[in-house]
């Protein structure tokens, strides 16, 4: 359960943290230049955008969620139930963001949302615990 | 050629990313958010070479995705990163030894096929007639 709370958890920062950062990037702009001096101008607009910093943050959060359940469960049933991800965005675009949802895309969605429900049901951890004392 | 080979670095480094980070954490140990314990942890985490090289292949994995996508077509790019899910639940298999039941694999190989679907759906949808 625990496993299942915090994944959850970082899959709604990452769903937020995704949002975030194309609000931030579209703000600046399409970047279609490779002229170094443009291309710094760019990179001072990204690091001023509020938008993006909330961004990197949330996926910051993610990540360290993320690691945090590695520590105690298998990567092969964090990976997976991480998918749950794409769940979210699909629910997000169309609740919040009004975008239309094509039926084969829906279909995709729920195909994804069984299979996280199978892996969730399975057991977290099949590896001995290997800590290494310090 | 070369998108072969920017593909093969992003599969690459997302699995062997992946397994070393899975590895690196496993030597942790078990993460609490207890202030002092997470503290702890973090500190060691920053020193664990396994979790270093881990997110060191991560990041090269991202960097071919961005390479791949400046001058690739989305919907050739993002299918093919569905594969990732069982590349990386065979390297959990034979590098992390992790048991992987006939039910986890066919929720893993579900997943696959849903993220495969998802970003495929404008493609179908357009073959198919449906837009």
């Amino acid at each position: 359960m625990k496993t299942l709370l915090v994944l959850f958890i970082a899959i709604c920062a990452q769903t937020l943290g995704d949002v975030f950062l194309t609000k931030g990037m579209k703000s600046i702009g399409e970047v279609d230049t490779l002229d170094p001096a443009k291309l710094f101008h760019i990179g001072v607009q990204v690091f001023t955008t509020p938008y993006i910093w909330l961004g990197i943050l949330l996926l910051g959060i993610f990540f360290g969620l993320y690691l945090a359940a590695l520590s105690w469960a298998d990567l092969s049933f964090v990976l997976p139930v991480t998918a749950f991800g794409y769940v979210m965005n699909a629910l997000m675009a169309w609740r919040l963001l009004g975008e239309h949802i094509s039926p084969v895309r829906w279909m995709g969605t729920l195909v994804i949302f069984f299979g996280v429900a199978v892996v969730a049901r399975t057991e977290q951890r099949t590896t001995k615990q290997e800590t290494k004392s310090q | 050629m070369k998108t072969f080979l920017l593909f093969c670095a992003l599969i690459g480094g997302s699995s062997l990313g992946e397994i070393l980070s899975a590895k690196g954490m496993q030597q942790i140990g078990d993460v609490s958010f207890r202030l002092r314990a997470l503290s702890s942890s973090i500190w060691r985490m920053i020193r664990n070479p396994f979790l270093i090289a881990g997110v060191a292949c991560l990041a090269v994995s991202f960097f071919s995705f961005i390479s791949l996508l400046s001058y690739a077509d989305l919907s050739f790019v993002v299918p093919l990163t569905a594969v990732s899910y069982i590349t990386n639940t065979l390297g959990a298999r034979f590098f992390l030894g992790e048991r992987i039941s006939k039910e986890r694999w066919l929720g893993t190989l579900l997943v696959t096929f849903g993220v495969a679907l998802v970003s495929l759906a404008d493609k179908l949808e357009a073959l198919l007639g449906l837009t």
